[in-house]
């Protein structure tokens, strides 16, 4: 109740400071849900509000402070919503401030959600390999998180088990929950996976100091 | 009340100009015909475009670029975001970095997956963004080499 009574003190201050129309919003919306870390109470300083609303029309707006991303009604009763990652988090962790969870039982990890999985990370991969000599050293530090987290959802899904928001993703790599060897293996990737591997596993040995000064990693930058 | 104008040196709206060229390289549109061959009620056309993981890397070697030349600087200890690199060098009330911030939830990925219409919206903005500041850099030209 503590938690439903923050998100929606946060919805509203996000529909003033976004100058979102309240009333034309809550009128073509059956249902409105905040998803991601401020519904599961494991939020930072500088998290965003993750909205999903369901209603009329397709759109998203992305700012620093609000994720919004809207639906129309039909598509909750898709297999391909209901099967896919961002359908299946909302339905675990989702906190609904108008309308009633009818779909969120019916959520699964997909195939398809898993092969979406795949393909960002061995795309992202080959990306981050080929341009690892031009980029800074932030941004190293932050590709290699990117791509364990991407490996710690993947794994989620391949349980079958919705992927928890960003920092319990985080805390649970920090306590050594998750196998790296493992994590790699699952990705199945067909090319670069041997500098995957020692991506990750440097981001593995180093948290959380800085993975981009690691000397073993210099290979990327020849 | 009038948008305070900054003076910029030449060499740093080049080096954004520069950069944000080789990020409208990046991005491609290839139409090509699909279907059962022999029947042609089953032919459509079908768009391969440009996948956002090469947008991603594209802006963070963009960033890098400017980083190592010291004409922006780290957000504390994380990487600067787009908009950032804009709000650094423009100002947080500066035109191009409302479009970077437009731009960013435009090529922002849900299920791995950006939209044809939203990767071409993505385009024309960073291409109207070149336009903007090209056309600054001519004008400037015949001035003192300072912009903005």
């Amino acid at each position: 109740v503590e938690n439903y009574s923050k998100v929606v003190a946060l919805w509203e201050r996000s529909l003033i400071e976004e100058q979102l129309d309240r009333y034309s919003l809550e009128q073509s919306m059956t249902e409105i849900i905040v998803f991601g870390s401020r519904s599961a109470g494991v939020s930072g300083v500088h998290s965003d509000l993750d909205v999903l609303c369901v209603g009329r029309t397709r759109a998203k707006r992305k700012t620093p402070k609000l994720d919004l991303i809207c639906i129309r009604s039909e598509e909750c009763l898709s297999p391909e919503w209901l099967g896919s990652e961002l359908g299946f988090h909302v339905a675990q962790y989702g906190i609904w401030l108008k309308g009633e969870p009818w779909w969120a039982k019916s959520a699964f990890a997909a195939p398809e959600a898993v092969r979406r999985k795949r393909r960002r990370i061995a795309k992202l991969t080959e990306n981050v390999v080929s341009s690892w000599a031009k980029l800074h050293p932030v941004f190293r530090q932050r590709f290699s998180t990117t791509l364990r987290r991407e490996l710690q959802r993947l794994d989620f899904l391949l349980k079958n088990v919705a992927v928890p928001p960003t920092p319990i993703l985080d805390r649970d790599w920090t306590a050594g929950v998750f196998n790296c060897d493992m994590l790699v293996e699952s990705a199945q990737l067909r090319s670069g996976a041997h500098k995957l591997v020692r991506l990750v596993a440097m981001a593995h040995s180093t948290l959380p100091s800085n993975v981009a000064q690691n000397p073993a990693l210099q290979e990327f930058a020849e | 009340m009038a948008k305070r104008k900054r003076k910029l040196p030449k060499e740093t709206i080049e080096a954004v100009v520069d950069g944000l060229r080789e990020i409208s390289d990046v991005f491609y549109f290839h139409e090509h015909e699909s279907g059962t061959e022999g029947d042609s009620d089953d032919y459509f056309y079908e768009v391969s475009y440009t996948e956002p993981e090469d947008v991603e890397v594209a802006v963070a070697e963009f960033a890098s670029e400017l980083l190592n030349k010291k004409m922006i600087t780290k957000k504390g200890s994380k990487a600067p975001s787009f908009s950032d690199v804009f709000e650094q060098i423009f100002g947080s009330d500066h035109d191009l970095t409302a479009k970077a911030q437009y731009f960013e939830g435009l090529v922002s990925e849900y299920e791995g997956y950006v939209s044809l219409e939203d990767m071409r919206a993505a385009k024309q903005v960073i291409d109207s963004m070149i336009s903007t500041l090209s056309a600054e850099v001519k004008r400037g030209e015949d001035q003192s080499g300072k912009l903005f």
